[in-house]
């Protein structure tokens, strides 16, 4: 819960909602990143590109996706 | 990446064209050492991934920051001869993978080590729950 405190308001909610695409779609998930598997994306708003970058351990036995880590980083739309 | 060196002089080239040429070959490399950087990351890394091994991270973490300084520079030289030479729509793929690569590595080997250290120890919380709390703070 405390890497989603690191994210603007707007920006966690379009996280959570990209988490549940990823938890509908798992064949889009592809193993990166001392194996574990990753998602991410990038938004616009204000001038700014927001990128996000979660690492999830896909739990098949419980059908369900644990989010392990959740990074971000903004920048001036170039 | 063995070009970069090279990018400084071959992009100032009067030759719009060829310094395009040159740009593009430039991008493709920067985004193929990446690809290699996660080759490297498949084969260090441990085959279970809530073994969280920081000698590996670390040396694979060390990589990627070093592809993140050359791409930077990379994305700055060419948006700066861009101005002369003309736009390069290529240049999207690599400041995407550029960003992407800042956003990973704004975890810190401690935050993935207690990323598993959570899991292992059932410290978890569900989307409903992350939901909910999300909806106090905000409302």
């Amino acid at each position: 819960m405390g890497d989603f405190k690191h994210l603007d308001i707007w920006l966690r909610e379009e996280t959570l909602d990209e988490i549940d695409f990823a938890a509908a779609n798992p064949s889009t998930l592809k193993a990166r990143l001392q194996r574990n598997a990753v998602h991410d994306f990038v938004r616009v708003r204000g001038g700014r590109q927001y990128y996000v970058f979660v690492t999830i351990l896909p739990d098949k036995p419980a059908k369900r996706l644990l989010i392990k880590e959740i990074g971000s980083f903004d920048c001036e739309v170039p | 990446m063995v070009a970069l060196s090279l990018c400084d002089r071959m992009l100032c080239s009067d030759d719009h064209e060829r310094a395009r040429k040159v740009a593009r070959r430039l991008i493709e490399s920067m985004l193929f050492d990446r690809k290699e950087i996660e080759k490297f990351d498949d084969t260090l890394a441990p085959e279970d991934p809530l073994h969280f091994d920081r000698q590996s991270a670390g040396l694979i973490r060390q990589m990627y920051e070093r592809w993140a300084d050359e791409a930077k520079s990379l994305l700055e030289q060419i948006a700066k001869g861009a101005q002369r030479f003309g736009p390069v729509p290529e240049i999207e793929k690599l400041q995407y993978a550029f960003g992407k690569t800042m956003a990973m590595l704004s975890i810190s080997l401690d935050d993935m080590d207690a990323g598993c250290r959570d899991i292992l120890e059932g410290r978890l919380h569900s989307a409903e729950e992350v939901r909910r709390e999300l909806h106090l703070r905000t409302h």
